[in-house]
């Protein structure tokens, strides 16, 4: 339950973070709050032969209203969010969601960017950036660039980052005034990863954006069910069996397959994630 | 290789020599003999290694001591003269808010964490806000009693204060 060695240097700034990830010998890992590397680094889970410390640079911790969309540093903490202490573009999604995060000791340290950057299917941010349609702001050997949640995203605990490269932030699109949310999050003690995560986003106009979390490999974006949940006026109970339906065939076009338990287990967060944003 | 970490512990400014794998939880009990900081679980669940890092609880077992160079840190043992804690410790004691006592330096660090930010307003409250700290003796009905009348008191102080 100890660590196996490694050496650690703290980083002052991006190129700074960059330089000592290149001078390291051996494995290279950053470390930011440290809330998912901690657990696997005592459980000797990953073995780095080098930690570099981003979590002092100012640069990540740098969030702003840009009025159609708010960056968000990578360094911002859960608890921040939680808080209400950095903009919300999600009229109240990301800070319900990050009160379901672990707990608040936890909340305390652990980042946006080291959340993501891990892309634990059954975690939050994964699931709630992509429903946001969020871009993930990377910075590298190579320069700067932008990808979208459901490209930076790859599959399990898999991310499109390039050796080197460091997560400074998400620019996540602000919901429009009005927009209705809802977000249902299942799991047997509170904190814990959920057995099953969905997400829906109504921002009117016949227009919606469905994720389901911890089904996949990764955070699956329900285009059925989120055609079904835009032409809905209201909830009514009936409306379960079509969301079922439509979960199906997206479920289908992800290729995830399910045993029946788990699947009707989905279907009905997914239905209430609909009701939720409707009532 | 070895590496100095330095920090503000309690007030006291302190230094060792020390791994860089090492915990905060085992740099304040190894080297700082601060042994109210309790391991159990040792990857982030069970909260017996709760500290204030900066003035928020952290855990103290899945952070770095050298991450946490240049912090403010308090233990437990730097609560002694705390109102609050007082309050804290005879509802603990008067509830029956511990059994073994393993758990208790971190259920009493969360508990004054969720006072102070106005979490504990009903027993369901207590229970959410507390569900990062585990107990393997009680069954919580104690503890969670415990953090209500703690609340409670506090409170009732605090309109007294407010009144005078």
């Amino acid at each position: 339950m100890k660590p196996a060695p490694f050496s650690y240097a703290r980083a002052a700034d991006l190129p700074g973070a960059l330089a000592l990830f290149e001078a390291a010998e051996g494995e290279a890992k950053y470390i930011a709050g440290g809330q998912t590397i901690g657990p696997m680094l005592n459980l000797r889970l990953t073995q780095p032969d080098a930690l570099i410390d981003i979590a002092r640079i100012a640069a990540l911790r740098d969030s702003r209203d840009e009025g159609a969309a708010v960056v968000l540093g990578a360094g911002v903490r859960h608890a921040e969010v939680e808080d209400g202490r950095v903009p919300d573009p999600s009229a109240g999604l990301m800070p319900r969601a990050a009160r379901t995060l672990a707990y608040r000791a936890v909340r305390n340290r652990g980042t946006l960017g080291g959340s993501v950057s891990h892309a634990d299917p059954a975690a939050e941010w994964p699931n709630i950036l992509t429903a946001l349609d969020a871009a993930v702001l990377v910075t590298g050997p190579g320069g700067e660039r932008a990808v979208p949640m459901a490209d930076f995203v790859q599959g399990y605990l898999t991310v499109a980052l390039d050796p080197g490269e460091i997560v400074t932030g998400f620019r996540v699109p602000r919901l429009p005034a009005g927009c209705r949310t809802g977000y249902v999050k299942l799991c047997r003690q509170a904190g814990e990863f959920a057995l099953s995560m969905a997400v829906c986003i109504l921002p009117g106009g016949g227009a919606a954006r469905c994720v389901l979390g911890a089904a996949g490999q990764k955070p699956v974006i329900l285009a059925s069910v989120a055609a079904l949940a835009g032409r809905m006026t209201g909830w009514q109970a009936g409306a379960r069996a079509e969301v079922a339906a439509a979960l199906d065939e997206d479920l289908g076009r992800a290729g995830v397959t399910l045993d029946a338990l788990d699947r009707r287990m989905h279907a009905a967060t997914v239905a209430r994630s609909i009701e939720d944003a409707l009532t | 290789m070895k590496t100095m970490i330095e920090m503000t512990v309690n007030g006291r400014p302190v230094q060792a020599l020390a791994e860089p794998r090492t915990s905060l939880a085992d740099f304040l009990r190894d080297y700082l003999n601060l042994t109210a900081t309790h391991l159990g679980c040792e990857h982030g669940v069970c909260g017996a290694c709760t500290v204030l890092l900066d003035g928020e609880p952290v855990r103290g077992c899945i952070t770095l001591a050298a991450a946490a160079g240049g912090s403010r840190v308090e233990t437990l043992e730097g609560f002694e003269a705390d109102p609050l804690m007082a309050v804290i410790r005879a509802a603990f004691a008067e509830a029956h808010g511990l059994q073994c006592g393993f758990c208790t330096p971190g259920m009493l660090l969360a508990t004054r964490d969720i006072i102070l930010r106005g979490q504990a307003t009903d027993p369901a409250a207590i229970r959410l806000a507390l569900s990062g700290n585990v107990c393997r003796c009680t069954g919580y009905a104690g503890i969670v009693a415990a953090v209500a009348l703690a609340a409670e008191r506090w409170g009732a102080a605090a309109d007294a204060a407010a009144a005078g």
